[in-house]
């Protein structure tokens, strides 16, 4: 009987098989591979498969080439308003999409104020502590049209804007709140003046001041129409009872988050995955009823079948915030599935106002270019 | 600022300095995926510093052809070869290996098939500049 063993034992290939897809992954595995499966204690399936060579055995590659990166990739713009914007992000992986996010937090320039020269301050808020707060009030200024101030720089147009605040409480008045719009800004430089050690020095020349300004910043096109000013005019910077005073000059420089946060360009940014709500099985009436009200972001809907049935559908995963309240008390967990695309992200950055939303996140994208450029050029 | 080590001329630690997490990860990602890769990872030696070492080893066998990417000029192997270097040792600095920095070896010419992901990753980035503008113009 071992000649009829040997001829039943045909080569056997589990692509043979009916149900099985050729050139792709089965289902199970396409799942694990694309999806985080969010249960009820802890999601599962987290890391991105990167490894090339993860699926080989299966005889498929899982390598990302350029060309089908850029058949893939999509950006989708859902909200745009001046100040924030809401995006998709469509094939890109998480360790790029990080990279975004910080650079967008901390690589960004902005100006903000860093020198605070104080000529008079009697108010209760302290100097140091005053200074803080004027470092953190944001300016609406374009920072592409400044340079850096270094160490050796003097300071002069094209690197500081200088701004102005002096304001006194009368004695007999009440008492008066020291708004951000009470900073003015100072085209010409510093009126600060320095002293200097001569004594015999020619009065007809113009007095050394701490900026050296070549030219008004008035005459720069971009400020012609646009006076610098902080953006919103509303940001209390101090209290004054009456007799106290504060005379001060702040010089606003171009710096990055990493230094400093006040120099972020972004109130904040932040994505997440899209979720993914599944039902699993057919939910009616009574149990659809229950489903629709549990969820607090009314991610569910009820259609009519006809003839009273009622059935539960998924109508905004969008809004779903993993609450889980939906797989959460017996058996829930079986009707529906909360899982998270892994390559589709949902982008929000909020803007301090230095720049609109897109601008920010194409210069985030040129920057990046730059890291790897400059990465490039030192490895030849 | 970045040096390789290698007796092995498949494989590399890149130091990066003034770098972190944000080209650190994305590079170790987009190296992963490419087929002639098998390992790459990336460590931070100390937090309070800015540096990153990126380890690359790959399969070994392949060349690099310099001749696709402009930046390197039209040149295919001369100008990347580090010229000059016979002379030096590859010296593991006494003190310990906490600052990991080595020495090219002059033939390195299989490592350079790493220098690919660079291209292949500037590209890439290349290619989400023009995709986020062009784009976002069409979504909205």
């Amino acid at each position: 009987m071992a000649e009829g063993a040997g001829e039943e034992k045909k080569k056997f290939s589990i692509w043979d098989l009916p149900d099985v897809p050729v050139g792709q992954l089965p289902p199970h595995l396409e799942l694990q591979r694309s999806r985080v499966s969010c249960n009820k204690d802890a999601p599962i399936h987290t890391e991105s498969i990167q490894y090339s060579g993860a699926y080989a055995s299966m005889g498929i590659d899982n390598s990302s080439r350029l060309d089908r990166f850029s058949n893939n990739f999509r950006v989708e713009v859902v909200r745009l308003n001046e100040d924030d914007m809401e995006f998709d992000m469509i094939g890109i992986d998480a360790a790029i999409a990080n990279s975004f996010r910080r650079i967008l937090i901390a690589e960004l320039p902005t100006m903000a104020i860093e020198k605070v020269l104080i000529a008079n301050n009697t108010s209760i808020i302290q100097d140091e502590v005053l200074a803080h707060r004027l470092g953190l009030v944001p300016i609406r200024v374009d920072p592409r049209l400044f340079d850096y101030l270094s160490e050796n720089d003097q300071p002069n147009e094209k690197n500081t804007v200088v701004f102005k605040l002096h304001v006194q409480c009368k004695r007999g008045s009440p008492r008066i709140t020291v708004k951000s719009d009470a900073l003015k800004w100072l085209p010409n430089g510093s009126e600060l003046v320095k002293e200097t050690r001569n004594a015999t020095s020619d009065s007809s020349s113009k007095p050394e001041t701490y900026t050296y300004f070549g030219c008004s910043q008035e005459t720069i096109p971009e400020f012609v129409k646009n006076p610098i000013i902080p953006k919103y005019p509303d940001i209390i910077i101090a209290k004054l009872g009456p007799g106290q005073e504060i005379e001060l000059e702040a010089h606003a420089v171009k710096g990055i988050g990493k230094t400093h946060a006040k120099w972020s360009p972004v109130a904040t940014a932040w994505y997440r995955m899209l979720p993914e709500v599944v039902l699993l099985e057919d939910i009616e009436d009574d149990l659809a009823e229950e489903l629709k009200s549990k969820c607090p972001v009314n991610v569910f809907d009820i259609e009519d079948l006809g003839k009273g049935r009622r059935r539960a559908t998924v109508a905004r995963p969008r809004a779903c915030t993993l609450c889980r309240e939906c797989i959460r008390g017996d058996d829930w967990e079986k009707r529906v599935a909360l899982r998270r695309v892994k390559d589709h992200f949902i982008f929000t950055i909020e803007s301090t106002g230095a720049l609109p939303p897109e601008v920010l996140f194409t210069e985030a994208v040129k920057i990046l270019e730059d890291k790897c450029e400059r990465v490039i050029s030192e490895l030849s | 600022m970045e040096h390789g080590f290698f007796t092995d001329n498949s494989a590399a630690t890149f130091s990066l300095t003034d770098e972190d997490h944000t080209i650190a990860n994305a590079v170790r990602f987009t190296l992963n995926q490419d087929p002639r890769v098998t390992f790459c990872g990336y460590s931070i030696p100390h937090p309070s510093k800015a540096r990153v070492n990126i380890r690359v080893q790959t399969t070994g066998g392949t060349v690099f052809d310099a001749s696709q990417y402009a930046f390197f000029g039209n040149d295919v192997l001369e100008e990347v070869e580090l010229g000059g270097l016979d002379d030096e040792d590859e010296d593991l600095p006494a003190a310990g290996l906490d600052e990991e920095e080595f020495l090219f070896d002059q033939e390195e010419v299989n490592i350079l098939v790493s220098f690919s992901f660079f291209s292949c990753f500037d590209c890439s980035c290349k290619f989400l500049l023009h995709s986020t503008t062009s784009d976002y113009l069409i979504g909205k």
